[in-house]
């Protein structure tokens, strides 16, 4: 065995101990919402035990021993023994969290509270020894780092083993080896033993006991004993070692006799065995007489008896059955997530290329119109619908629920609540909810900021102030997720005491963010906070405050394609809202012409392109324009002015009206329409810069790039030269 | 060489215990709990078991017990490797007829030297 295979066996382990981590955590809530039934107590107890296991493998001590603690208790409350009440609920996922950074520690050698560590363990230890089945504890015992064959009975020591001796000699050493009745039962094998035996010098067999009358022979059961008689140069405890395995289905005592025995000629064994025994005897003495001379250490494999066993083994059935093994239980696979990333863009670069083929056929068709020209652009048409089929198959291998971002934040809100010294409670819905993986991975920062906020900023500073408001002691977070067409909104909202927006908009002045003049609305002061360099937090705290929070937040979920609002009420909570786009890939998009460049606006938030009647255009004094649709009035902007386009001179505009999600409906003043197609996005950032009011970039079947505008944000620099004049300069 | 089926449901675990048993230039099958286990004895009669013995579904105690009841199991050896010592437990392996039972942290060399000795 080589040890340097231990680092990716540790890898593995350390991989699994993330999925079993989430499946603990994931009980130990649901133990804590009250599902007190044996399966869930069950699957955490297992994941605690399978942590250890793998622990006790890898030698990491520190979580050996506080996962065997841990496990005790679980144990406990499995077995009903001990009843999970919510003080000792909080303990368990305390000791979920303390795996989790045990965990961390065994892998990246990161430090551990040890005072946090020994409290839980100490608590632990307490919940232990007090239950009913405290006599259980002091035999399961923590797991030595050695690795032990059991030994069920001590066997006798009748030795003299002379260790103090340097200079091996060879000694007789005599093993009576008396098996029980169920030693065949149990799987043992007389003549097995007999053939590893030789390899240690074995150098006869005596046979003790009778073999009853044929008429009360039992085939099934040992009824003999055996003297195995060693002329070797190992110690009794070499001897012992290799006994322990069958220790506790035979009486065994060894006993030595230091003379060295120069009559090592075979005797006969006793004919009471029947003729098989008999048989490997003689083999057995006559390899013995062999390997006492030559090497003794010569490896079992060559034994002609264990090659012959195995040899017929080898056939294609037992080969193919260990590779269909290999792919498990469950119709399931694990891949890693590149390989995946690069089936999704080769599905891109095809619709990319499938898009140059339908406008170099829509050019063909245009001068010829022959049969083959329509028969084409039926198959093109078909490999369009096909590559979607394709595309979206290969986003679902990606999508995974986001659970598992989800089932680590509880533990950020018990971290919380413990630093600020708030009472606190999470409570997750629409867990299932799948969103692309690689969406999620990057959700994880901004949601512990979001929920940090709720924590420092939301939820009154004090228990007492919530029961002063009226409120249950403890403040409740919803952290929620749910599909909303092609987007996924995640919310997070605290029954706290809203945004106070008194102070934002002092600090925002203080901060000369906006001027003592600006009337802001409620929801615009509220939008401040998302404000680069601004924080609210009297003192900075050492949990937010330190004015990077939302921010940061809102960077992030933006650099997603995503956006994020809020909406508050003094005195009854405040409720982020995150949408996010399901896959960062691919979308729909319709192509439109401003000036002379194509842009791309996300389908998702058309609602309806319109030609723009001189008379439904209305012009406030303050310069806005408007247009009346149905009755209704949309604010009327020029993409050409915010794009920095030169005007085509014509006047019969057409307008396309887009829903913001965040102010309503505009309408948007475009040049023509090109229609909709679905579009690879490429990051304008990593290839480019990032630059504000454009979410993307992607390639149009004829090779060209087109920007993918963001409404929203384009809308907030409108009228203002903004960054896109800079980057088209 | 023999033909090895190693059962634990942790992946790392079962996974070692595979590679350390193939490097002894064993044929390995593996499976994730008692259920699969008992399959796959059926399928492969294999010459030795090592089991887990916490596992979800059925655990080694009540696989043991299960295989020594089919004709490929009853004489088979079949060894318990777990981080359990509780004397209750073993009584119990014994009653069900184990044939051995290892602690976990295993050393490769032991598995195998066992692996000769009994399959």
């Amino acid at each position: 065995m080589d040890d340097d295979d231990d680092f990716d066996f540790q890898a593995l382990f350390f991989e699994e101990c993330h999925e079993l981590l989430a499946t603990l955590q994931e009980h130990l809530n649901q133990l804590n919402d009250g599902t007190n039934d044996e399966e869930t107590v069950h699957a955490a107890f297992r994941a605690v035990h399978s942590v250890k296991g793998g622990a006790a493998a890898f030698g990491f001590d520190q979580l050996i021993g506080f996962a065997h603690i841990f496990e005790t208790v679980m144990d406990l409350i499995r077995s009903d023994q001990m009843e999970p009440t919510s003080e000792i609920n909080q303990i368990l996922l305390r000791s979920g969290d303390m795996m989790e950074v045990l965990i961390e520690s065994a892998q990246n050698d990161t430090p551990v509270d040890e005072e946090k560590l020994s409290n839980l363990q100490g608590e632990l230890e307490h919940l232990a020894s007090g239950g009913a089945g405290a006599e259980e504890v002091p035999e399961t015992s923590i797991v030595s780092a050695k690795s032990t064959v059991e030994v069920f009975d001590t066997p006798p020591e009748e030795t003299t083993a002379d260790d103090g001796d340097a200079k091996p000699r060879s000694r007789e050493i005599t093993v009576r080896f008396a098996p029980e009745k169920d030693f065949f039962a149990s799987g043992h094998d007389p003549l097995r033993l007999i053939g590893s035996a030789k390899a240690l010098g074995l150098n006869r067999i005596e046979v003790l006991g009778q073999v009853p009358p044929l008429k009360d022979f039992d085939h099934t059961a040992c009824a003999l004993t055996w003297e195995f008689i060693f002329d070797t140069e190992k110690s009794v405890e070499d001897l012992e070692e290799f006994f322990e395995i069958y220790s506790h289905i035979a009486d065994i005592e060894f006993s030595s006799d230091e003379q060295m025995d120069e009559d090592g000629s075979p005797e006969d064994a006793a004919a009471a065995p029947g003729a098989e025994i008999d048989e490997i005897a003689d083999s057995a003495l006559a390899g013995a007489s062999d390997s006492s001379t030559t090497e003794q250490k010569e490896p079992i494999a060559s034994d002609p008896k264990t090659a012959q066993k195995g040899s017929p083994r080898v056939g294609s059935e037992a080969a193919g059955g260990a590779a269909k093994a290999r792919s498990g239980p469950s119709k399931s696979l694990r891949v890693e997530l590149p390989r995946i990333d690069r089936l999704v863009n080769l599905v891109g670069e095809m619709l990319i290329t499938q898009a140059g083929i339908a406008q170099k056929l829509m050019e063909i068709q245009a001068t010829d119109s022959s049969e083959d020209g329509m028969e084409m652009g039926h198959n093109v048409e078909a490999m369009s619908r096909q590559l979607r089929e394709l595309q979206e198959s290969v986003m679902a291998i990606r999508a995974q629920p986001v659970k598992s971002v989800f089932s680590r934040m509880p533990r950020v809100v018990r971290d919380l609540a413990d630093k600020l010294g708030k009472e606190a409670r999470l409570e997750l819905s629409g867990e299932h909810t799948e969103v692309d993986a690689t969406v999620i991975e990057e959700l994880s920062e901004p949601l512990t900021h979001m929920l940090r906020n709720s924590m420092d900023h939301g939820l009154e500073a004090t228990s007492e102030d919530r029961v002063a408001a009226g409120k249950s002691r403890t403040g409740v977070i919803k952290l929620s997720a749910e599909h909303r067409g092609e987007r996924v909104i995640i919310t997070v909202e605290d029954d706290g005491r809203g945004v106070n927006r008194e102070r934002v908009l002092a600090k925002a002045i203080e901060a000369g963010l906006i001027s003592t003049e600006d009337s802001l609305s409620p929801e615009e002061i509220d939008m401040l906070i998302f404000h680069p360099g601004f924080s609210t937090a009297a003192e900075v705290s050492s949990v937010s405050g330190r004015g990077v929070g939302m921010d940061v937040v809102k960077k992030k979920i933006v650099s997603l394609g995503g956006r994020c609002t809020l909406e508050s009420t003094p005195g009854k909570g405040t409720r982020f809202e995150i949408t996010l786009p399901l896959t960062l890939a691919v979308m729909d998009g319709m192509t439109i012409v401003v000036g002379d460049q194509k842009f791309i606006l996300p389908l998702s938030s058309v609602v309806e392109a319109l030609h723009i009647d001189k008379e439904a255009r209305k012009c406030l004094p303050s310069g806005e324009n408007l247009l009346e649709r149905r009755g209704e009035f949309l604010r009327l902007i020029d993409l050409r002015a915010i794009l920095s386009q030169p005007r085509k001179g014509n006047e019969m505009d057409m307008a396309i009206v887009v829903d913001t999600e965040t102010s309503g409906l505009v309408a948007l003043i475009v040049d023509e329409l090109i229609g909709q197609r679905q579009i690879v996005l490429k990051s304008l950032e990593a290839n480019f810069k990032r630059v504000e009011g454009i979410s993307g970039a992607t390639i149009l079947g004829d090779g060209q790039v087109a920007l993918i505008l963001d409404v929203p944000s384009l809308l907030s620099m409108n009228g203002s030269s903004g960054s896109y004049s800079e980057m088209m300069h | 060489m023999s033909c090895v089926l190693a059962v634990d449901d942790t992946r790392a675990l079962r996974v070692m215990l595979g590679e350390c048993l193939k490097k002894g230039g064993h044929e390995v099958v593996l499976a994730v709990d008692g259920i699969e286990a008992l399959d796959k004895l059926k399928e492969h009669r294999p010459d030795i078991v090592i089991t887990d013995l916490n596992m979800p579904r059925m655990n080694g105690l009540d696989f043991i017990e299960a295989a020594r009841k089919e004709p490929e199991g009853r004489s088979l050896p079949m060894l318990l490797l777990t981080t359990e010592t509780a004397q209750s437990l073993k009584d119990r392996a014994k009653a069900v007829k184990a044939t051995g039972w290892l602690t976990k942290p295993f050393d490769p060399n032991q598995i195998l030297s066992l692996v000769e000795q009994l399959a």
